[in-house]
């Protein structure tokens, strides 16, 4: 019954960061409206990376390709410039480990403050702490072809992910967002 | 006061930081079983030495404190004593060091983040390294009292010889060191009673008498025997070996008090010395093995995936120090302190099996070394400059200490990529124990894990109908709620609730 210090966990089938990921399939003219666009943060000042790194396009795992927000429930924020119509959304946090991120979100609307006109698209919160409600998506294992939230061709302009810390740490971490849509007609 | 003042707050503001740690969970569970009467029966196999439970169980009756009321924050505050008693004897050698060695290196060792986090782990290491220190002091207050107590014997202390007489002066030297030694004895017997692994500690000791008992300088066996006669050499021979004897006969009856847990178990007796062929079958290729230079990498500057760490000014102060303690101008005691902690170094490098609270006892040599490199540092400058060198360098190494301890007390307290902690538990498995404590109480509960997955068995303490298994029993629907490791080879459904238990380890159960 009585154990000794636990052993390091070794991770035989975890696979190599540098797998690519698959393609994902998008109807004609939709594209990643996320990259290069201007990301704000609930955590201004990272103390690991910048908010730059969400939007670049890259999504290894290694130090200098993810950004560290703080404890507690933190968000990062994307203006598409436009409102849009959303088809998927793609989310990277960090995956050089086996951990899922707790009390996670996604959210769209046209209103920059998510006051008003909010639609949840991914919500795992199922005890709400986060107060959006109790979430029924299932909370994940990070792997480092991403998770791809379906968007049902909401209509918005900005988009918010909110997370509060993963299963091995108090702390928020994102690789890469992309947002595929086209711009509304 | 201030120094120890500091280090009780800097130590209790953090001490409910970290999650559980699995190994402070099983002492933990075993001090709660010893209070609740069950009994304890030390085990060669896999456990350390019984004083930590026994310390716990019986501080916990003095102050009134029930089974129930055995958590963490007391139990942690059980080793933070511990860890002001090592400050409180680094401050009580001033005399020997050097008062201005003695309070940098105090308040290093108060404010670094390696000791804060130790000094409220339940774990043995704050204990053990107390006692290895006060064995180490109180040697060399031992030594240093039979040497003028013999030279008074002789003569030289203020009166004449002609006037002393042989047998009251040797009875009143065998009297006043005689304690000395029944502490020094006293100290080795808790030692052994808290790890096995004092033989390493006392080997360094071991290695500080070789190193130091046939030098030159004043201290060595060698010129303690200059200038006294054959009689004299023999009587004081004679009283050295009543020395050891009482000291010997102290340590054999804690030991023999502690392993019999306290008369009722005998065969703990032996198992204290069984318990080394254990521990030399474990000696190597074990899953906890690490290069020789772990200690040294831990405290070396590096970067762990985008996070700053390393003490370089504690290591460059400290090689300082360690010039100063071998120069002319180094006394017994720097020598005695440079090669002990140099010797624990090396002594713990050289064993393949390595993880960060094992570096405390030497560490605290460390910020002694530093704290001696800073304070003898502005020996070459003009008399005005050179008192302002050890204020401005004790700043720079209390900076550096702040600086880390925000990241490894606070930010990255639980988190794995912190060199100071491993395999730190998740502070996601306050999640699971919230949600466990919402079934009723009457469910019967099945863990499936490699190790029990601890600490949960600590949480789940009262529960009566918990069983924890290595693989699957064989009717599984006895049970209400099944929760299984990740580690098993039993893959997780879609509909899994998912809890992180330490790094790339997480429980799951199937949906409710």
């Amino acid at each position: 019954m009585l154990t000794g210090t636990p052993v390091p966990a070794k991770l035989g089938n975890l696979e190599a960061p540098n797998v690519k990921p698959p393609t994902i399939l998008v109807p004609a003219g939709v594209t990643n409206l996320a990259k290069g666009k201007k990301i704000t943060s609930s955590d201004p000042a990272p103390v690991i990376g910048d908010l730059t790194l969400i939007t670049d396009g890259e999504k290894e795992s290694e130090e200098g390709y993810f950004v560290e927000l703080d404890r507690g429930l933190q968000w990062v924020q994307i203006d598409l410039g436009t409102s849009a119509e959303l088809y998927a959304i793609a989310v990277w946090h960090y995956h050089s480990q086996v951990r899922a991120y707790l009390q996670m979100s996604v959210q769209v609307s046209d209103d920059p403050e998510f006051k008003k006109d909010v639609h949840i698209l991914y919500n795992n919160d199922e005890q709400n702490k986060a107060g959006f409600g109790t979430g029924t998506s299932p909370a994940y294992l990070e792997k480092n072809t991403g998770r791809v939230i379906p968007a049902n061709k909401t209509a918005a302009r900005y988009v918010r992910l909110y997370s509060a810390g993963n299963t091995a740490n108090e702390l928020n971490h994102y690789i890469e967002v992309e947002v595929f849509g086209r711009p509304r007609p | 006061m201030l120094v120890l003042s500091g280090a009780a707050f800097l130590r209790f503001h953090q001490i409910d930081r970290r999650t559980l740690h699995a190994d402070e969970a099983v002492q933990a569970y075993q001090t709660w079983q010893l209070w609740r009467g069950e009994g304890y029966a030390y085990d060669p196999a896999d456990k350390h030495g019984p004083f930590l439970y026994y310390a716990a169980a019986g501080l916990a009756k003095i102050i009134g404190r029930t089974p129930a009321t055995l958590e963490p924050t007391w139990l942690r505050s059980v080793t933070l004593v511990a860890g002001l008693g090592t400050l409180a004897l680094i401050l009580g050698a001033a005399a020997r060091l050097g008062r201005t060695t003695a309070l940098i290196g105090a308040t290093l060792l108060a404010a670094a983040p390696l000791a804060i986090i130790y000094d409220t782990y339940f774990i043995q290491e704050a204990w053990f390294c107390f006692f290895t220190w006060a064995l180490f002091f109180a040697g060399l207050r031992w030594w240093a009292g039979f040497q003028h107590q013999s030279d008074c014997r002789a003569g030289p202390c203020g009166r004449a010889a002609s006037e002393q007489t042989a047998r009251p002066q040797g009875a009143a030297l065998q009297k006043s060191s005689i304690a000395g030694a029944v502490l020094i004895g006293a100290i080795v017997g808790l030692m052994q009673a808290t790890k096995e692994t004092s033989v390493i500690h006392f080997a360094a000791l071991g290695v500080v008498l070789f190193a130091l008992g046939g030098t030159r300088p004043p201290g060595g066996l060698l010129e303690f025997a200059k200038g006294k006669t054959r009689p004299e050499v023999a009587f004081h021979l004679k009283t050295i070996w009543l020395h050891l004897l009482a000291a010997f006969l102290t340590a054999l009856v804690i030991y023999v008090l502690c392993y019999s847990s306290f008369f009722t178990h005998w065969s703990g007796v032996l198992d204290g010395l069984r318990t080394y062929f254990h521990y030399a079958a474990r000696a190597t290729d074990s899953a906890h093995d690490q290069p020789w230079y772990y200690y040294c990498a831990l405290l070396w500057p590096h970067v762990r995936e985008g996070v700053s760490w390393g003490e370089p000014l504690l290591l460059v102060m400290a090689l300082f120090g360690l010039r100063f303690a071998f120069s002319t101008r180094g006394n017994a005691t720097h020598r005695a302190l440079a090669v002990f902690t140099i010797t624990l170094l090396l002594l713990y490098s050289f064993i393949p099996y390595k993880t960060p609270w094992l570096l405390l006892t030497p560490y605290v040599g460390l910020t002694l070394l530093a704290g001696l490199g800073a304070a003898e540092s502005g020996r070459r400058l003009p008399k005005k400059l050179a008192r302002f060198v050890p204020v401005i360098l004790w700043f720079a190494l209390l900076l550096e200490c702040a600086w880390r301890d925000q990241a490894a007390l606070d930010r990255y307290a639980n988190d794995d990529r912190n060199p100071y902690v491993y395999q730190p538990t998740s502070p996601d498995l306050a999640r699971l124990v919230t949600a466990l404590v919402a079934f009723p109480t009457e469910w019967k509960i099945a863990v499936i894990s490699p190790d029990h997955a601890w600490p949960l068995p600590w949480y789940l303490r009262e529960r009566k109908a918990t069983g924890y298994f290595t693989t699957a029993p064989a009717v599984i629907t006895d049970y209400d709620l099944v929760l299984y490791d990740s580690r098993l080879d039993v893959p997780a459904p879609l509909a899994a609730t998912i809890y992180g238990l330490r790094p790339n380890v997480y429980l799951w159960h199937p949906t409710q």
